[in-house]
């Protein structure tokens, strides 16, 4: 069972893009509600998986802090607005504590800051997005591929460009009919700059944190032993 | 906060209501369906979170349907009906009718939603899906109860950091930087403080054998009774939206206007249910008084 969900989540993963994009072109109907519950359904096996490995108290503590600091940091950043630490803290998550862990941090800081921000259809979408942010960046970390700074803030860009696309896929296969490209370029072109500023934020809430937060975290991985 | 007697309900038969609710909305785009879920929803909105908080939402959402109209008119091309052409391309009214009502729903599902959050509270999410994933709901709720405590935390921070500093708040880039540093001490300190909580769970054998609940519900034979009434609204109505109502088209000319119109008071009764209810109730009230 383990193995099989193991072999699963990227396949998973990979499946809620591809039948958006599918949806989309195909121009299928009720895509809006048939994509949402895609969404909400590829997230199941990650959380089955990390319930059946019955994690002790002090494993199932670090994602959670994480997301609090991430949902908290939502609120406590609110002056600057699209300046949301979010992704970034999601990525160190991810880093540190390996892709469960990462998934698990991203998701719930999605569910849990919507509290205080409003929760949506895209509540789903957002646990989605910052989800398989903090996976990839497990996985690559895994691969040894982001130990330099500047590794990190590439990533960081990008995730915040990957998330931006997802969000603005899912509005135009539900609510832009019929479909055409110029009518995608153009919803595409209004996300952009947002998306840019998340990621301009991102990358640099990377290169204040990513250094001291590593050390600080890996001073408690030893002290503690998780 | 109101006490609505429809949050009254078993947590299984408020989710399944607003579950079918915004499901519904967003499988239907005739118009006349859009306008019966905005509507129902406002009503329950009122009724949950009082009149202002109604007029705030349907500001904000007509804000969204105007938006995604003007996209929508603006760049989808399909459509006869010419209302005037903006730089040599034509804008028809069908695909600024659909932009209407891609919005309307839009807006009704964010209705729905904020009337979700207001009766299916976290307490009842947990309730609902906490049998199936312990673990995650338990981290789900230590992630509630940590934020209100991390933003007591911050401004502690924030009063030592002040305290030390002298005061003097620079512009946005000290800002930033204070807010990120902030951000660091608050990880840390409340890191190492979870690593004493979760060492307490360990020692209170945090785990071993059935875990017991705050609020304890089971389904009484009103619940099922309910539950099964909003079945069987649902059933009809989805078979209005699915069956019938998909028969409306937008293009080339908008057509099928009254196809499944009568399905719409099934769906509208289905949507006030919560309204019934609490009219009922306010009736009994009176009387007895």
């Amino acid at each position: 069972m383990n193995k099989i969900l193991n072999c699963l989540e990227p396949v998973i993963l990979l499946a809620v893009p591809a039948v958006l994009i599918l949806c989309t072109v195909m121009g299928t109907e009720y895509t809006a509600v048939l994509t949402l519950f895609v969404a909400a359904l590829s997230m199941v096996p990650f959380f089955l998986r990390f319930e059946r490995r019955k994690p002790r108290a002090r494993e199932m503590m670090p994602p959670v802090i994480l997301a609090a600091v991430a949902a908290a940091g939502r609120v406590l950043f609110a002056a600057f607005p699209s300046v949301k630490p979010v992704t970034a803290i999601v990525i160190i998550g991810g880093c540190c504590f390996g892709r469960q862990s990462g998934f698990l941090t991203g998701a719930l800081a999605a569910l849990a800051s919507n509290l205080f921000f409003g929760q949506g259809p895209w509540t789903p979408w957002q646990m989605y997005s910052w989800g398989v942010t903090g996976y990839l960046a497990g996985l690559l970390s895994d691969r040894g591929m982001l130990e330099r700074t500047w590794q990190m803030l590439g990533f960081g860009f990008c995730a915040a460009l990957l998330y931006g696309w997802i969000m603005d896929t899912w509005y135009i296969a539900g609510f832009v009919s019929p479909f055409t490209w110029t009518g995608a370029l153009a919803a595409y072109g209004a996300g952009l700059p947002f998306s840019l500023l998340h990621g301009l934020a991102t990358t640099g809430f990377l290169a204040l944190t990513t250094g001291p937060w590593k050390k600080k975290i890996r001073r408690i991985q030893s002290k503690y032993g998780i | 906060m109101k006490k609505n007697c429809f949050s009254a309900y078993h947590p299984a038969v408020v989710f399944l209501y607003f579950a079918g609710a915004a499901g519904l909305c967003m499988c239907s785009l005739h118009p006349y369906y859009v306008l019966v879920s905005y509507l129902c929803g406002a009503v329950l909105l009122g009724i949950s979170c009082g009149l202002r908080r109604v007029f705030r939402q349907v500001l904000a959402t007509l804000a969204v349907v105007a938006v995604t109209a003007a996209v929508n008119g603006l760049t989808g091309g399909l459509g006869l009906t010419v209302l005037f052409y903006l730089g040599g391309t034509p804008v028809t009214w069908e695909s600024v009718f659909y932009g209407l009502c891609s919005g309307g729903m839009l807006a009704a599902v964010l209705q729905w939603f904020a009337c979700y959050q207001r009766i299916m509270t976290g307490d009842k999410f947990l309730e609902l899906f906490g049998r199936g994933f312990p673990t995650v709901s338990m981290m789900l709720s230590m992630v509630f109860r940590y934020i209100p405590d991390m933003l007591g935390k911050g401004r502690e921070i924030r009063a030592a950091q002040k305290a030390l500093t002298g005061g003097k708040s620079g512009g946005k880039r000290e800002q930033m930087k204070e807010g990120v540093r902030l951000a660091s001490v608050l990880m840390n300190w409340s890191m190492e403080n979870s690593m004493e909580t979760a060492d307490s769970m360990q020692a209170r054998e945090y785990g071993k054998g059935p875990r017991s609940r705050y609020i304890h519900e089971r389904m009484s034979r009103g619940d099922y009774r309910a539950a099964l009434i909003l079945a069987a609204l649902l059933i009809v109505s989805a078979f209005g939206v699915f069956g019938k109502a998909s028969e409306f088209v937008f293009y080339p000319f908008l057509g099928g206007m009254e196809a499944g119109i009568c399905f719409l008071p099934v769906y509208g009764l289905y949507l006030l249910i919560p309204a019934l209810l609490e009219g009922k109730e306010l009736i009994w009230w009176m009387r007895l008084r």
